[in-house]
């Protein structure tokens, strides 16, 4: 018993020192509220350390993180969503113009990528999370079990969408 | 990865750092305290109410009446069975599952759980609830006019019926809704 728990903890600190920051965004990109925000990231924290316990090594260890974080957090969406209106990535709403001026700071360019992110629902909200984490669409595939095809399709949607809102100059 | 949204996303947050592990396991204590807390609340309150036909029972001296209470009482100690039976499975042996799979079991979970909300939670207690009106309803009649008697009797049934065919029917519809929802995830509409 005290074996599995070193095991977990050891686990839970490897998995923590190298995705807490993605875990940190994962939460402020589905949360708008700076508190519940911070609450979901413990709450991930918490799950991934519960999670850990039955870790069997069968995937790899940032596959289960990103796993066991983004279940989390769809859960915490579902929970708080009912009866908002959730678009997919090929949705014509998303690419109508909002306040967008000539040039932002690096403040608003984020703010408005996590209200492009809450307008998404599952999984294309998963997707252009793992995207933006620098996930290949293989990795984006494992962590989703969308098949690789489906990936590929809709992380060229997320270039085509992320070029024309925030002029970003990657080729749709 | 060349996108500069990319870039600039990983600027994010790039000092967070892992909890700590006996803080998290302390935390983890502390939440299976409150669900138990919790389930012994739920439970408590269903025996509050199960106390209140046992108290009917015994003070009423109509056999009718101790038979409809009695029948109630093992309607809700089955109702309290199958809430123990059915409460939510810790879930962090599927939080490692993929998200579509995780996505689907949650929604298969859903759907039979408000699919067969009627059979598991609603209808046990209604023979006990149909025997305590009739009891009601003949004792009545004993002391007043038959119609009067069957007026109370159907101004008493009338709001728990709508009120059971009205979850009933609530049920019905969220369970469509996400059976619609698996079938869409099942022909890779996502």
């Amino acid at each position: 018993m005290h074996g599995d728990r070193t095991r977990q903890d050891a686990l839970y600190a490897e998995a923590g020192t190298a995705h807490a920051p993605a875990i940190a965004r994962l939460a402020r990109s589905v949360e708008a509220n700076p508190d519940q925000a911070r609450d979901l990231e413990q709450e991930i924290h918490l799950a991934l350390w519960r999670s850990l316990a039955g870790f069997d090594g069968r995937c790899a260890l940032a596959t289960w993180v990103y796993r066991v974080a983004h279940n989390v957090a769809a859960s915490h969406v579902a929970r708080g969503t009912r009866g908002v209106k959730l678009v997919a990535l090929d949705d014509a709403e998303l690419l109508a113009a909002d306040d967008v001026e000539a040039e932002v700071g690096a403040a608003q360019t984020i703010a408005r990528l996590h209200a492009l992110i809450r307008r998404l629902h599952s999984p294309d909200r998963e997707v252009i999370l793992l995207y933006l984490e620098g996930l290949d669409a293989r990795a984006i595939a494992e962590v989703t079990g969308l098949a690789a095809g489906t990936v590929a399709v809709k992380v060229h949607r997320i270039k085509a969408l992320l070029a024309q809102r925030f002029h970003s100059g990657e080729e749709a | 990865m060349s996108d500069p949204l990319a870039t600039l996303w990983a600027e994010q947050h790039r000092d967070a750092v892992p909890l700590d592990a006996d803080a998290l396991a302390r935390a983890d204590a502390h939440f299976r305290r409150r669900i138990r807390r919790r389930d012994a609340i739920e439970y408590v309150a269903g025996l509050f109410t199960a106390g209140v036909f046992v108290i009917a029972a015994i003070l009423i001296p109509d056999w009718g009446v101790r038979i409809g209470c009695a029948a109630i009482l093992l309607g809700m100690l089955i109702v309290l069975r199958n809430l123990w039976r059915r409460r939510p499975a810790a879930p962090d042996a599927t939080l490692g599952a993929p998200s579509l799979a995780f996505y689907r079991a949650t929604l298969v979970g859903q759907r039979d759980a408000v699919a067969s909300v009627w059979r598991w939670y609603l209808a046990p207690p209604v023979p006990g609830m149909v025997l305590l009106l009739l009891a009601v309803l003949r004792s009545s009649a004993e002391r007043m006019p038959l119609w009067t008697a069957i007026l109370g009797f159907v101004l008493t049934a009338l709001p728990v019926v709508v009120v059971f065919w009205g979850i009933h029917r609530l049920n019905r519809a969220a369970a469509h809704r996400l059976q619609e929802m698996i079938d869409a995830l099942d022909r890779g509409e996502v």
